[in-house]
């Protein structure tokens, strides 16, 4: 174990911890408070009796349903406490602005409008705790034409550009299999509360965080959206190759047991890689010379790759690759190009991960306990290593109202008779 | 500056490049902070040779993927290799609040600059450094971007259709996911700082941050042992749930994204089609019964929307239908809520003119931040940096520059 253990216990309380989160969201916003609460915060997730929705999800645990059970609720409410509370209800609701009276943040993704037509909009919300900050995660945001529009991870990989750009030309466009984009929105979504809350630390004035997740989805298109307007170019999806400007150059490569990842470009950048690794091709089963003694690094690039000879050029050096990669595992290709210290990158699936060297060096993974299961279960670990306030980990996810009486009674003051009126009347 | 400014008063030096560091700094600039760039002619930011540049011409200050990732900062021309332009570098060590880094841990180490380093001569400053795989571990000084990360991190692997390779993601992916990581730690550090006085380092491990967003695959794994692949658009949770061809959109091919992801939708999906008859197969009014069914499914979704204009079709079936049209950048520019929202922002560069970038993902109601400036040329806004911000005097600065320890241009 290295001196950055993960599974060392903490030393001192997170960067946030004196902060109350009231967590409202649906699965969609989930993220936003399991980051607060990595950095301290108290993070209490209010469900609706009987449980959020959202724990209806697969994958489950031994693929067997049940509300306890769903792993997306395991990963996306650590370290979070739960109360229910049924907002559909006036006393509930009434509980909901005790509890949020005391609170820092409240973080949401319901459709707009949906906590207004309760009372609890953001005007109310600011009117009962000036200094709340209030975060809203949706598809669209709050305004606008399409606010209140449906968003799930398909239609925002549509409408925030990134699958115009994935894909093979002969066949359409295409997501990332494992849905994002409502993941980035909640990422982006504990930045946003992170410098609200910085805000009123500092002045008491709180404020409404309004996060699209469609906005995020378009910032992952890195330096696409300015090419119609610079270079009078629109990007569009090559297959294994990426676009660049416009030239194009190839990026993945088969191997024995898979993928691997290697820019075949040349120049400043690129060159060095290709040089390196017809090198060491050269070296094992010998290179044409009229490729070997190519001045990768000097080369032009972006004339090449745009003309007829340089496409053909590339093409030849691609089939060197293929052919030599084809013998070879990604885990022999990746620790040879670590040993010659050039740029490749296995296309590691989920199993290769969990038994990455790097990641265990550091300690990544963290086991955390399920009462309810024979071992701990392995989480992956910490996103930051922070020197003087680390994350937390540890906690599993909360079981379905697990702390109403600690909240409600312990905290709110409620009386355990009213605790168990509410009970009966299915309000909590 | 306005007052008004979340971070008005803080003070960052950006030593870091290319994407996830840059970005980060970004954040803080837009919500007010001073930010000062590390910038060098010699030892160019890769971004400055990348493109998009103006007309297609490539130029150490035509680039704007550069002018974008530093946007509403300021710059300073230095060379690290100079004792001089070192001395500078140490000045606004003792400057900042904030000092961001991404080299790999060798090369702070070989500038004398680790965190150990560093906070001798500053103890309260939240740093952070990111590189690929983190500060520690036998890796930690692997180079690369986030297109390689991507591959490491799993997402190449989950991309693309089940019955060919995989495709790449487009881009430095891992990047976007990293920079909203690295940005909240650096608040939630600073909000640690003014609380207690205490500063910090953060080492953020670019592919332990990455591998967030496949958490509950990377469980589903560990639990049920599972290995997650791509799937094409399709999904075990709805039906349709696809790509379907519209006409062409600005003269190049359309298409609308379709998920029906309850028999509610479904309804509404067959009510927009007008109730076809083969629509009517009491078979598919369940999603199991649509998902034995998937390839005639979408091949009947795709016949109907063929004729169809891409935003009339989504007018069409939004907000009872999830749909979405699979936007261009022109597209995403023409979008009608991303104009509502006001995203692109148009700035005025020196060399590049106006052209748009790249705005805010988020608003706050009450202190919205907002882009100040496109990034400046190399030097641009040195001499205002030793000037203004480190209050050199004019023989300072002309000894720097004899020196060549730092790259001056204009004033």
């Amino acid at each position: 174990m290295s001196a950055v253990d993960a599974r060392a216990p903490a030393p001192t309380a997170g960067a946030l911890a004196p902060y109350r989160v009231v967590d409202l969201s649906t699965a969609r916003g989930w993220l936003t408070g399991r980051i607060l609460a990595d950095l301290g915060a108290d993070v209490v997730k209010v469900e609706p009796p009987g449980g959020d929705p959202g724990r209806r999800l697969p994958p489950f645990a031994d693929d067997e349903p049940g509300p306890e059970r769903s792993l997306q609720w395991w990963f996306a409410n650590r370290g979070k406490r739960s109360v229910c509370l049924d907002l559909d209800d006036a006393d509930g609701v009434a509980l909901a602005r005790r509890l949020l009276a005391g609170a820092d943040v409240v973080v949401e993704s319901f459709d707009p409008g949906y906590l207004a037509e309760r009372g609890l909009g953001y005007d109310e919300l600011h009117a009962l705790n000036p200094r709340l900050v209030v975060t809203s995660v949706t598809p669209f945001g709050q305004d606008g034409p399409y606010a209140g529009w449906a968003g799930p991870d398909l239609v925002l990989s549509a409408m925030g550009g990134p699958m115009w750009l994935t894909g093979e030309p002969d066949r359409p466009p295409v997501r990332i299999s494992v849905p994002q984009y409502e993941m980035h929105g909640a990422a982006e979504g504990a930045v946003a509360t992170a410098i609200a809350l910085y805000h009123a630390a500092a002045t008491g004035e709180g404020q409404h965080v309004d996060v699209s997740c469609q906005l995020a989805a378009i910032r992952t298109l890195m330096n696409a959206t300015a090419f119609p307007y610079l270079e009078g170019v629109e990007l569009s999806r090559q297959g294994r190759e990426v676009a660049h400007g416009h030239a194009r150059f190839r990026m993945l490569y088969a191997c024995a047991d898979g993928h691997v990842s290697v820019l075949l470009t040349a120049g400043a950048l690129g060159g060095p890689i290709v040089k390196a690794l017809l090198r060491w091709i050269g070296e094992e089963e010998g290179v044409p010379e009229h490729l070997s003694e190519v001045d990768w690094v000097a080369m032009d690039f972006a004339e090449l790759a745009t003309s007829e000879e340089g496409r053909a050029f590339f093409a030849e050096v691609s089939a060197v690759i293929d052919d030599f990669f084809a013998r070879r595992t990604k885990a022999e290709l990746y620790a040879e190009a670590l040993a010659r210290g050039f740029l490749l990158a296995p296309a590691n699936t989920v199993a290769d991960i969990r038994v990455d060297e790097q990641l265990a060096a550091r300690g990544f993974f963290v086991e955390v306990d399920h009462p309810e299961r024979p071992e701990p279960v392995v989480y992956p670990g910490p996103w930051a290593r922070l020197s003087e306030t680390p994350l937390a980990h540890g906690a599993r996810a909360p079981r379905v109202g697990e702390h109403n009486r600690a909240v409600l009674v312990d905290e709110l003051g409620l009386g355990p008779g009213e605790l168990r009126s509410l009970h009966a009347r299915g309000v909590v | 500056m306005t007052g008004t400014q979340v971070f008005d008063g803080l003070k960052v030096w950006d030593m870091s490049w290319v994407g996830v560091g840059p970005l980060t700094g970004r954040y803080l600039a837009d919500y007010g902070a001073t930010v000062v760039r590390l910038d060098s002619s010699q030892r160019p930011d890769v971004l400055r040779l990348t493109p998009p540049f103006r007309d297609g011409v490539p130029g150490i200050n035509n680039s704007h993927f550069y002018a974008d990732y530093n946007a509403s900062k300021l710059g300073i021309g230095l060379d690290l290799d100079n004792a001089l332009g070192r001395e500078v570098a140490w000045r606004l060590v003792e400057w900042c609040d904030v000092l961001l880094e991404s080299f790999t841990p060798k090369t702070m180490a070989a500038w004398g600059m680790s965190y150990a380093e560093l906070r001798e001569r500053n103890p309260t400053m939240v740093m952070l450094s990111t590189c690929m795989q983190g500060q520690t571990g036998p890796r930690r000084d692997y180079r690369g971007f986030g297109n390689l990360m991507a591959a490491l991190s799993g997402f190449y692997e989950v991309c693309g259709y089940p019955d060919r390779d995989p495709v790449p993601v487009y881009g430095a992916y891992t990047d976007f996911v990293c920079q909203r990581f690295a940005a909240t730690a650096v608040v939630a550090a600073l909000d640690h700082r003014r609380r207690t006085g205490q500063g910090q380092h953060i080492d953020l491990s670019q592919y332990e941050a990455a591998i967030q967003l496949l958490g509950p695959q990377l469980l589903d794994y560990e639990v049920n042992g599972r290995v997650a692949t791509r799937q094409g658009n399709r999904s075990e949770l709805a039906c349709p749930h696809g790509v379907y061809p519209t006409l062409p959109v600005r003269g190049h091919e359309g298409w609308i994204a379709i998920a029906c992801e309850t028999d509610e939708h479904w309804r509404a999906l067959r009510r927009a089609m007008g109730d076809p008859p083969w629509a009517r197969d009491p078979g598919l009014a369940t999603f199991l019964g649509r998902k034995a069914a998937e390839d005639e499914v979408d091949a009947h979704v795709a016949a109907w929307t063929a004729g169809g204009d891409q935003l009339e079709l989504l007018r069409t079936l939004q907000p009872a239908v999830p749909a979405g049209a699979v936007h261009d950048q022109t597209g995403l520019h023409e979008d009608a809520q991303v104009r509502q929202r006001g995203y692109f922002v148009t700035l005025e560069h020196t060399e590049m003119g106006p052209v748009p970038y790249d705005g805010l993902q988020a608003r706050l109601s009450r202190t919205p931040g907002r882009l100040t400036k496109a990034a400046p040329c190399v030097g641009e806004d040195s001499y205002a940096v030793l000037s203004d911000l480190l209050g050199m005097d004019e023989d300072e600065i002309a000894d720097l520059i004899a020196a060549e320890a730092v790259e001056i241009t204009g004033g």
